[in-house]
């Protein structure tokens, strides 16, 4: 049986908690490891059952997963490690992975080898088998390497290594129910995993075998470490090892002593820094046992796809105009399909709305669901169409390794900003929502460069975005709409480059880190993931729309319909103030529009973009509303024409340089409240979000007003 | 009319109440913004186990 | 009689053009730059080839272990290589 990993999780917290177990049944800990790019992912969806999402970009994974799965009389529980090249001590991601195999001790470590890349893919598996934890290799895409004429022989790799290897192909879950089988074996102690089998040379052998004796001088400390492996790092000068030993050896001075005085003997012998001679034996064991294991069958002329269409997509000067081409197609093929079916469920929307009118007295509650509810949630759910189809067609880049590319030719772009070439892929998903882009900023080892990306991530146009920049396009450039849509989606980019380079220039200078980064090869996503991404992000989309849009809805109606005008009053002044400005939230757009009057907007767009810090879609949601209450009080009739783009359009003070004006107010400032808490937690403090929340607002208000008083100026307005 | 009165003051109320709480749950923990988001499992979200950068 | 050792021109990586194969001979980087080359698979006597330059020449697209790599220039600047034919 294989329950969906988080509802097993779920109930197996509910039923045990943290500790308890039914007796008699056992509990496993699988840590599942690999390169990026290795297809670790696919394996663990599969193993897990739980769906997730594939991509072809390197870094993504930055944390662990976890998931447990009820396999017959077994709890397994299985850990996603960062994919990591080595496991080293520069990065975070490796000393989790490392930290996580040390500390936490799990039962075994399934290794996920891209089979046509053994020679990198191994020397991680290598690192591991150091770590001395129980390895089972997966040679994972077995169908690429033997469509390339490539046969590897497991059982002769598995007895030079002493592991055991599994041939496997993530992607269409081959081989995951025999890896599996042979992970358990191994957990359970019926199949064995040489802890060590590795040998680097007689000289290094001499200096690990010296340190070791050293480090068991404090017999506590073999209990805690695998003294192999920190024999190893201490030799590569590790700095985490270096560190370990000094809090928790008992006599580490002689330890670290020992370690200096054979580093330097090595060194002097092979006339080479330690960390390379230990990386160099790897390499050379890996290199022997490739050539005993790995035969090239037939001299097969494949074709090189991925070299082919790299010749164009990565060609010098064709790399970027096709990257924004790339960009554009999507946005017209959303646009061309995703507008009729708009309209379409918005006249779905509009004959509720005449529905509830016909069958309910007139009322606070008739009012409550039509002008607040339907106008509300169901002006930000007529977008749903074209956000699914924009986010489909984002995914769709990013399954086949189109993404990663473009961080290749935007490197040096980014440089000249500034920033690093990873900086992209946080980009890339802040295009999509920048809750997750800001935490996937992790990627950036150098701390000054993370903090600028974060601050800057948000002003990409994102999923909440799109929709109002959607539908203010829609009322005010009917004809154009994809253009200036792609111009907007354009300038987001812009604007957080050069605020970016304004960051590195004066409050975050530093230093640029290292760009080595893998070019994954091309892949064609498969029609299953295409339809998991169309439906999850439907599903997120009415979620959001059924809950906070809702409630949001609910509250921002409230506010623009109460206080009513009292009906008998004396009081001359409150006379001839139309209603909605008596109300709570009419009375504080008054209060701010007459400062908004200089980017052209009044107190409705006031109002709308303060609801809108909550979240962007519910911008929609306020004008929907406004207009809503407003036709029904000028006619007394149920509001007809539902849709606010066109409501919008017929506004006499609005003009399409206002509509511009407003775009970019939208796109620049403060971040919706989400990325707000994630931007603190992140960076650990209220300061940052203040800050951002400060300087978007200020940099939104001086360009809105910018653009449009020019514009007015040039005879633009109208 | 009076009836009406009473069920959209409830309705009000308890959208306020929803709308606070899930800012207030936002920002304490504010991966939960991802909770709903279809992309959640391929990006970087995760156990709490993760501390981010000093 | 001596043997004549062949003149072999060592060369910066970046200066490689593209399309061209080589061996590596030294890397003179240092920290964690050297690890990641090391990680990557960039070690003394390893074949590679230059694949591509991006727009500026900056980043340069390698070949090396069997796949393919992206470096900056300012990093391939650390690697010294023999040009092979």
């Amino acid at each position: 049986m294989n329950l969906p990993a988080h509802r097993v999780h779920r109930r197996f917290r509910r039923r045990h908690g943290l500790s308890g177990l039914p007796s008699g049944q056992k509990f496993y800990r699988i840590a599942l490891a690999g390169n990026p790019n290795s297809g670790k992912t696919s394996v663990f969806n599969a193993l897990t059952g739980q769906r997730q999402h594939i991509g072809n970009y390197p870094g993504v994974t930055v944390e662990k997963k976890s998931g447990i799965v009820q396999i017959d009389d077994k709890l397994v529980e299985f850990i996603d490690l960062p994919g990591t090249y080595s496991l080293s001590a520069y990065s975070l991601e490796e000393v989790v992975s490392r930290d996580f195999v040390l500390n936490e001790k799990p039962d075994v470590v399934v290794d996920v080898l891209d089979s046509s890349n053994l020679e990198r893919h191994l020397y991680l598996l290598l690192q591991f088998q150091e770590l001395g934890v129980p390895i089972v290799g997966a040679l994972n895409m077995t169908d690429e390497v033997e469509a390339k004429g490539v046969k590897i022989d497991s059982e002769q790799l598995s007895s030079i290594l002493g592991i055991p290897f599994v041939k496997t192909v993530g992607s269409t879950g081959a081989g995951i129910e025999r890896l599996l089988e042979v992970a358990l074996k191994v957990a359970e102690g019926q199949l064995s995993s040489q802890k060590r089998h590795l040998n680097y040379g007689k000289q290094v052998e001499l200096a690990h075998e010296a340190i070791i004796d050293t480090l068991m001088l404090d017999e506590s400390f073999k209990e805690r470490y695998s003294l192999h492996w920190i024999a190893v790092k201490l030799l590569e000068k590790d700095q985490d090892a270096i560190r370990k030993i000094e809090n928790e050896h008992r006599l580490s001075a002689i330890v670290l002593q020992a370690a200096k005085d054979w580093r330097e003997r090595l060194e002097r012998e092979f006339g080479e820094d330690c960390e390379v001679i230990i990386g160099e034996q790897r390499y050379a064991y890996i290199h022997g046992a490739i050539k005993e294991t790995v035969k090239i069958s037939r001299r097969r002329q494949v074709v090189d796809f991925t070299e082919n269409i790299d010749r164009i997509v990565l060609n010098r000067f064709l790399g970027i105009p096709i990257f924004l081409g790339v960009m554009f197609v999507i946005y017209q093929i959303t646009f061309k399909l995703g507008n009729p079916l708009s309209d379409g469920v918005s006249i779905v929307f509009t004959h509720l709305s005449l529905f509830l009118t016909r069958i309910l007295p007139s009322g606070p509650l008739q009012e409550l669901l039509t002008n607040g509810i339907i106008n509300g949630v169901g002006g930000v759910l007529t977008f749903l169409p074209l956000v699914v189809l924009l986010f489909l067609g984002l995914s769709f880049l990013e399954d086949t390794g189109y993404l990663s590319r473009a961080a290749f030719v935007m490197d040096k772009f980014f440089h000249i900003f500034g920033l690093h070439g990873r900086s992209f892929i946080p980009f890339m998903i802040s295009t999509g929502c920048a809750v997750p882009g800001i935490m996937s900023a992790r990627v950036l080892a150098n701390q000054k460069d993370r903090k600028v990306t974060i601050l800057v991530s948000p002003l990409m146009m994102c999923g909440a975005k799109a929709p109002v920049v959607a539908m203010l396009v829609a009322a005010f450039f009917p004809d154009h709409a994809t253009i200036i849509f792609w111009s907007i989606w354009l300038f987001g980019w812009l604007m957080a480059f050069v605020i970016a380079l304004i960051f590195k220039q004066s409050l975050f200078r530093g230093a640029q880190t290292p760009f080595v980064m893998e070019l994954p090869p091309y892949r064609l996503p498969t029609l299953k993931n295409v339809f998991i991404h169309m439906w999850g992000k439907s599903s997120e989309y009415i979620k959001k729309a059924g809950t906070v849009i809702l409630a949001a809805s609910i509250v921002v109606w409230f506010l623009l319909s109460y206080p009513k005008v009292p009906t008998r009053t004396n009081d001359v002044s409150v006379e001839n103030i139309p209603a909605i400005e008596y109300s709570f939230g009419g009375q504080l757009g008054k209060m701010v529009e007459p400062v908004l009057r200089w980017a052209g907007f009044d107190w409705k767009i006031g109002i709308s973009l303060i609801a809108g810090v909550a979240a962007k879609e519910v911008i929609i949601s306020t004008l929907g509303i406004l207009y809503g209450i407003e036709a029904r009080l000028s006619t007394d009739q149920p509001h007809v024409d539902f849709m606010v783009k066109n409501e919008i359009g017929k506004d006499q003070n609005y003009s399409p340089l206002m509509a511009i004006a407003l775009m970019v107010f939208i796109m620049i400032y403060i971040p919706c409240i989400a990325t707000l808490a994630m931007v603190k937690k992140e960076l650990g403090s209220w300061k940052w979000p203040l800050f951002q929340a400060g300087y978007t607002l200020l940099v939104a208000f001086i360009m809105a007003v910018g653009i449009y008083q020019i514009g007015s100026l040039l005879g633009l307005g109208g | 009319m009076d009836w009406q009165v009473i069920i959209v003051a409830a309705v009000v109320i308890a959208s306020a109440i929803a709308l606070f709480r899930h800012f207030h749950k936002t920002v304490k923990k504010p991966e939960s913004a991802c909770d709903s988001c279809s992309m959640k499992d391929q990006c970087s979200i995760g156990s709490s186990e993760n501390k981010p950068q000093p | 009689m001596s043997a004549k050792i062949a003149e072999c021109k060592v060369v910066q990586l970046s200066e490689v053009e593209s399309g061209k194969p080589f061996r590596i001979v030294r890397i003179s980087a240092g920290g964690e730059i050297r690890r990641r080359l090391l990680d990557i698979g960039f070690i003394k006597n390893e074949n590679g080839r230059v694949i591509r330059e991006a727009l500026l020449k900056d980043p340069i697209e390698i070949e090396i272990k069997g796949s393919k790599v992206s470096l900056r220039r300012s990093e391939a600047r650390l690697i010294d290589v023999e040009e092979l034919d």
